[in-house]
């Protein structure tokens, strides 16, 4: 479900009167529900905007996926002027506090052909021509929205009419915001309206049907993060498809086994120098293993060490795990460590 | 180029700000007291290089010069860096810079009699093969046109016999060295990956074919070469694609004229490894398994850099490179 959020009652009523949006009871008020999923109404300033945002996902974080910030803004650089009355979407969120520049910014998730520009939340109803080298345009609540989205892991979009330009003073800003209001909620309903039509084009993932496989939660962790690397490989998907077909035509009485081997075989193709690597260890943990003891060497093989770990039961035990120690392949090991070997 | 031109107004006046200014065509800067005020003062996400890229023309104060890492350079003589830009106009998918700064904005220092007055000093002082790296926070050459810096820095080391400079690069924005007289003791250095390698992760560079062509004029006019193989990224085809590239460097640049050849494999600070896995989620070197090595930088695993090192160097020397040009750049 999408949450819409604005600071104002004026900024959302082309959405609030077009979508048939109901009060929702709620702690505090200012929540509206409509069939696409909750309006939020936040008021002015950095506090009250993430008081609002964080109170209501506290409660509904599971149901929400994707916060929509609309509202008005006005622009510190009039070389954008051109955009004046328009609608942008905000690519960057700063902070300034009275006169000091928060470090932290926020990357808001751009998804429209709207000119992008940055936007810096101000503490204050203040336009600061100084401020022009953070960010094109400036509001009230933003980075606040922002910080309290990425705190609850969702993503942000943030969409804006430019209402007025740097230099002139609040009392005209509210005057022009007011007589505007109309105007700017029907852009702001209109363009909400012509991005839910879009459809969004979700990569196909290749999931093995559930009929023949059976994947644990971790599994398909697991099984994701190695299609991901097979397709930064550029593998093409009728490979991928084939390995699955390939288990589902062999004769097995477990779909959780053979779920495993299929995550093995991809990894395989997903990862063919640790296999490399792992070929080129054999020999040396078979070395110890035909005594009876473990070779456990360095995890990311920077170290050349290896630990042995053996239970010693009799003499014949200490003469054997001495005999074994003194033939390891020294010259052989470190060879490998040195790269040389085939790939 | 430019989004938004900042400069310090202290250094407004500056003869090299003007001819910058004029050299971007910029008529409109914006004047502040000091680029620190603004760059790095808050994180401005990396990709923005590509629409809201601004520069800042500014001095640098502090250290100017600063000692490079172990095994940066030639075993031989001790190495330093200069600071004369931050930041690159190329997009690199490895770079390291990503990690660095907390904003991909370019920031001009204009000061380079202070740069050159420490590297008088230093050299002066100390009988010794001294190197100076251009290019650690930039690269050396790709707005040389507009910085106009070549000139002064040919001045310099004409006077200074036991100093080198590197100028390392990735462009072939090579008119200002053309121009001058060569020195034995000003190497330009070339940052080489195999074609498909370039293709693949060094956006907005100029391709293969054009760094050979200008290493090729260069060493014609005789002036000293340096190349750098380095990141070296495995890929299955990779060896075959540095057999081309090693023929390639031999048929373009005369054994005489190039003086070293470094290799060296991929490897990220933790910093910068978040930030390429975030801006170039899909670059085909993050499908291999990379490890925190030695030094606490994440390579990929011991055994298989030494392989591709190995490899690479196997390679030169079958296609008549000798050995001693050859070294190691960032191991163990």
């Amino acid at each position: 479900m999408k949450l819409i959020v604005f600071a104002h009652p004026l900024e959302a009523m082309g959405l609030l009167k077009n979508e048939n949006c109901k009060a929702f009871p709620f702690i505090f008020q200012g929540v509206y529900k409509f069939s696409e999923g909750y309006v939020l109404l936040t008021g002015e300033g950095i506090q009250s905007a993430s008081e609002s945002l964080a109170g209501f996902l506290g409660a509904h974080h599971e149901e929400i996926n994707e916060i929509i910030n609309l509202g008005v803004c006005g622009l510190l650089n009039e070389k954008y002027e051109k955009y004046h009355q328009e609608l942008v979407e905000v690519r960057s969120s700063y902070l300034c506090l009275k006169d000091h520049m928060e470090f932290k910014s926020f990357e808001l998730n751009t998804q429209s052909d709207l000119p992008l520009l940055d936007c810096v939340t101000h503490s204050e109803r203040i336009h600061k021509t100084e401020l022009r080298p953070f960010g094109h345009l400036i509001d009230r609540e933003l980075w606040a929205l922002a910080s309290v989205a990425k705190k609850f892991r969702k993503k942000m979009r943030s969409i804006k009419v430019i209402s007025d330009i740097v230099n002139q003073s609040s009392d005209q800003v509210c005057e022009l915001v007011k007589e505007n209001a109309e105007t700017f909620s029907e852009k702001l309903y209109e363009w909400y309206l012509k991005d839910q039509k879009k459809k969004e084009n979700y990569y196909e993932d290749i999931l093995p049907s559930s009929d023949h496989y059976f994947f644990s939660f971790s599994q398909k962790k697991v099984y994701q993060k190695i299609i991901n690397t097979l397709k930064i490989r550029k593998v093409e998907d009728r490979v991928i498809k084939s390995l699955i077909q390939k288990f589902m035509d062999k004769d097995m009485d477990s779909k959780k086994r053979r779920a495993s081997l299929l995550i093995e075989e991809l990894d395989r193709l997903a990862h063919p120098l640790k296999y490399k690597m792992e070929e080129e260890l054999s020999p040396f943990k078979k070395h110890f293993k035909k005594i009876g003891a473990q070779a456990h060497f360095d995890k990311d093989l920077e170290k050349r060490n290896i630990k042995i770990s053996m239970e010693l039961k009799s003499e014949e035990d200490f003469i054997k795990l001495s005999e074994t120690l003194k033939t390891f392949p020294q010259e052989r090991w470190d060879q490998f460590l040195s790269g040389e070997f085939r790939v | 180029m430019f989004n938004q031109v900042f400069i310090e107004k202290d250094c407004l006046d500056h003869p090299r700000v003007q001819d910058i200014l004029k050299n971007l065509k910029e008529e409109d800067p914006i004047l502040i007291d000091n680029h620190e005020d603004y760059f790095n003062k808050v994180k401005k996400p990396y990709l923005q290089k590509r629409t809201n890229l601004n520069l800042f023309i500014a001095q640098k104060k502090g250290t100017l010069i600063k000692q490079a890492p172990d095994a940066y350079g030639v075993a031989s003589g001790h190495h330093y860096y200069f600071i004369h830009t931050y930041n690159c106009i190329y997009e690199c998918h490895y770079c390291y810079l990503q990690g660095y700064f907390n904003s991909p904005d370019l920031v001009f220092f204009v000061n380079y009699e202070d740069i050159g007055k420490q590297i008088r000093e230093m050299s002066e002082r100390r009988n010794e093969e001294l190197w100076f790296h251009a290019g650690e926070f930039s690269d050396s050459l790709a707005l040389s046109h507009i910085t106009g810096e070549i000139p002064y820095f040919f001045e310099l080391f004409k006077k200074l016999p036991n100093a080198k400079l590197e100028l390392r690069t990735k462009s072939v924005n090579i008119k200002a060295l053309l121009i001058e007289d060569p020195l034995d003791n000003i190497i330009t250095s070339f940052s080489l990956a195999s074609k498909d390698g370039v293709k693949k992760s060094e956006d907005k560079t100029p391709p293969l074919a054009a760094r050979l062509r200008a290493m090729k004029q260069l060493s014609d006019k005789g002036h000293p070469i340096g190349i750098h193989l380095d990141p070296i990224i495995y890929s299955p085809d990779f060896l075959k694609e540095y057999e081309e590239l090693a023929k390639e460097i031999v048929k373009n640049v005369p054994m005489d004229r190039l003086q070293y050849i470094s290799i060296g494999v991929v490897r990220f600070s933790k910093d910068s490894f978040y930030q390429v896995k975030k801006n170039y989620p899909d670059s085909y070197f993050l499908a291999e398994e990379m490890v925190t090595s030695f030094d606490g930088k994440i390579r990929y695993p011991r055994p298989i850099r030494s392989w591709v090192l190995g490899k690479v160097k196997d390679l030169l020397i079958e296609n008549g490179i000798s050995l001693e040009k050859i070294y190691l750049c960032m191991e163990d």
